[in-house]
This record gives structure tokens, C-alpha cells and sequence, in this order.
């Protein structure tokens, strides 16, 4: 079906200003003073509430009882151990084993020379280098009885005693003998280091 | 929550029956009281069994935190067993205090003690709560709760506070109360186990 044409008249232009007062509010309540004033719009805000923790006391006791752990511990005074820092004798043990130590290396050597001088040897030239051979096997052995009597020592030493020590050797002047020297006016021969520990 | 999420369509709708279950889930879970919820039994240890992992958090806060006191945050059993103990560690060079309270082997409250608590450090060896309030109760405290209707209330484990004598030492310290009665504190040896005296305030 075939429509007829919608044909626009023109509207008169005081007639559109009207209508157009009255489609803006700014212009209506500009027109009329009295209308109603539109409800002002707010924004907000949308937060979750947190969900509440457990709240745990600790140390009650202590905190309602503050006052009197606070005089108790203004009465007391924390002082150093005595003896802490002071040098004790060291076990004679630990000075052994410095020379035991001296005496392994020197076997050491002994031996390796012993085994070199047998490298460089191809054939025996004579009764007297088997004769030698001899005392230096002799020799060896003296060394391997040596190493075993220190073993012995070692393993009577630490035998069921697991535990690591640390020795260390502290070497200096008194503080007496620096107080000494300087009341009679002598220089330190430590120098300025020492002079300012005293 | 896969349910909550296996209702919505594609559309981002809320089938109704399941959304309907979802929600009533939702409100029977929120309707629970509180002390359901934390009713969760907690198991109770001895006071040593909390100072290793409280003195490892310790050494994170500070290098040179040591134990000054030791408290217990929750009731003590017969036993000397609590589920919460509190670790207090000070530092000499942040000059603070700062407690650890352990609960089912992790730590639930970790703060700073507004006071300040420059305490002397526990000593390194100290018998146990359990040893400590088997002391307490043999001595003292059992007759005290059977006379008096009275209770357990606490147990301290400090170094100079309650001993004047011998302020070196380290002590637990047992604190009986009572409704009717003043409160009984038996002071024991942490180093022995020994009960060292018992007064009444």
C-alpha cells in the first residue's frame, strides 16, 4: 500500500520559543520562579564492609600489671659477668698437637725423599746400596711407629668427645705494666695504640 | 563457590534455585555466631614447644632480640598446656619490646608492647610449664583451688620480677585466683623445678 507523503508544515517561530521554554528546566524556572526546584543529585560511594577480624589479647597480665613491672625493673641493674673475656691456661694438649703437626711434616719429607732417591735408582750396584736400602726401610717404619703412637694420643683425646673448639692466642702487655710505664714517664714501646686503652 | 558460579547464564543472570540455594548458604553461614566459628579446638602445648618459631620471627624484627617474658594468652590445662602462649622479645638497639603470640604452631598476634620493657633476657635453660605448675600445684595450688573454689589464672615465666632476693634468676610464677579467697602465687625455679616460696595478695 503505497503511503502518501507526510508533508511538514512550517511552525511559526513565537510559537517554537515558547515550546522550548517549556522543554528546558533552567528555562522554565528562569520563566517561573515558583516551580518546584528538581532534587539535587549525590553521588556516593559503594564500599563492602570489611568482615572482622579476630581480635586476640595477648599479654594480659603483663599490661594490667604494668605499673609494678615497671618499678621492678627500675630496681634492677643488668651488670656483666665476671670472668667473660678473661684469658684462661690453655690446655697443654692443644700446644702438643702444634708440635706433633711438625713432626708429621718432617716425616713426610723424610719419607718422600727416601721414595725418591728409590725412583732414581734403576739397579742396585752393590751389597752396600742394599745395605742402605735396609736402613731406609728401618727408617720408614720408625716414622709409621711414630705416626700411630700420635694417633694413639689423638684418639685418646677425642675419643667420644664430638665437639669443635676453637683455640685462639692472645699475646700483649698487662694493663698493670702500661699503667707502670706511664707513671713513670716512659713511652709505651707498643705505641699509641695501647697508650689509649689504659 | 564453583556452585554460586555454576548458576550464572551467559548473560550474567542468577538462575533462580540455585541462586536461591547460593543465598541461603550464604545467610545460614552469616547467621552463625561468632563463637561457633572460633569454637575451632586449638590444640594446647607447653611453653617451650612456641620458642623456637617466635624466636625466629624475633630474629627477623631484630639480630639482638632476646626472650624476656612469657605469658599465657589462653587458659592452662591440668596439664601446663595452653593454645595460645605469648613471647615477649626486647631489643637493645631498637630499644623496643615486641610480642609474639603462637597458636597452633603459627604466630596469630605480632605487636609492638607500647611500654617500654628494657627486661633482662630469660635464662637459656628453664623447665617447662608443665613441670613448673606439677610444682605449683603439689606445693600449693591444688589445696588452694580445693579450699577456695579456686582456678588456675596464669602463668609467668620472667627473671627479676617477683624474686628480690635473687633477682638473678629466672622463675615461673603460678597465679591461682579465687571468687572468695585472695589470689595464691606460687614462685618456682625455672632452672630446677623447685618451688622457691608462696605468698597470698
Amino acid at each position: 500500500m503505497l503511503q502518501r507523503p507526510v508533508r511538514h508544515r512550517p511552525v511559526p517561530r513565537p510559537l517554537l520559543a515558547v515550546a522550548l521554554a517549556a522543554l528546558l528546566p533552567g528555562a522554565a524556572r528562569a520563566t517561573d520562579p515558583a516551580a518546584p526546584s528538581a532534587p539535587a543529585v549525590t553521588e556516593v560511594k559503594v564500599e563492602r564492609t570489611r568482615p572482622p577480624r579476630e581480635r586476640l589479647a595477648t599479654l594480659r597480665f603483663l599490661k594490667e600489671n604494668r605499673a609494678f613491672f615497671r618499678a621492678r625493673l627500675d630496681q634492677l641493674h643488668q651488670t656483666p659477668q665476671r670472668g667473660r673475656g678473661e684469658a684462661t691456661a690453655i690446655d697443654p694438649r692443644f700446644l702438643a698437637y702444634q708440635r706433633m703437626l711438625a713432626e708429621v711434616g718432617a716425616a713426610r719429607d723424610s719419607a718422600a725423599g727416601i721414595d725418591q732417591e728409590r725412583q732414581g735408582r734403576g739397579l742396585f750396584a752393590s751389597i752396600n746400596d742394599l745395605g742402605r736400602l735396609e736402613s731406609q726401610l728401618d727408617q720408614v717404619e720408625r716414622m709409621l711407629a711414630d705416626q700411630r703412637a700420635r694417633l694413639g694420643v689423638l684418639q685418646g683425646d677425642f675419643n667420644g668427645l664430638q665437639r669443635t673448639a676453637l683455640a685462639i692466642v692472645l699475646s700483649g702487655y698487662p694493663r698493670a705494666l702500661h699503667r707502670l710505664d706511664h707513671a713513670r714517664g716512659r713511652p709505651h714501646p707498643c705505641g699509641s695504640a695501647v697508650g689509649r686503652t689504659g | 563457590m564453583s556452585h554460586v558460579k555454576a548458576g550464572i547464564d551467559r548473560r550474567g543472570r542468577a538462575a533462580a534455585p540455585i541462586a536461591g540455594s547460593a543465598l541461603a548458604a550464604a545467610l545460614w553461614l552469616a547467621a552463625l555466631p561468632a563463637g561457633v566459628a572460633g569454637a575451632r579446638d586449638h590444640s594446647p602445648f607447653p611453653a617451650g614447644a612456641g620458642v623456637d618459631g617466635s624466636a625466629a620471627a624475633a630474629r627477623i624484627w631484630a639480630p639482638d632480640a632476646f626472650l624476656v617474658y612469657v605469658e599465657n594468652d589462653e587458659d592452662v590445662d591440668d596439664h601446663g598446656s595452653a593454645s595460645r602462649w605469648g613471647y615477649l622479645y626486647f631489643s637493645p638497639s631498637l630499644q623496643k619490646s615486641r610480642v609474639y603470640s603462637l597458636r597452633d604452631g603459627a604466630i596469630v598476634v605480632a605487636e609492638d608492647l607500647e611500654m617500654k620493657f628494657e627486661a633482662p633476657p630469660l635464662a637459656a635453660e628453664w623447665v617447662d610449664s608443665d613441670a613448673a605448675l606439677a610444682a605449683a600445684d603439689e606445693r600449693a595450688g591444688r589445696a588452694f583451688c580445693r579450699e577456695h573454689h579456686g582456678r588456675l589464672s596464669q602463668m609467668l615465666l620472667s627473671r627479676g620480677m617477683f624474686e628480690s632476693d635473687d633477682p638473678d634468676a629466672t622463675t615461673w610464677t603460678v597465679i591461682y585466683t579465687s571468687p572468695h579467697a585472695a589470689s595464691l602465687f606460687v614462685l618456682v625455679d625455672a632452672a630446677h623445678g623447685a618451688v622457691r616460696r608462696t605468698w597470698r595478695g
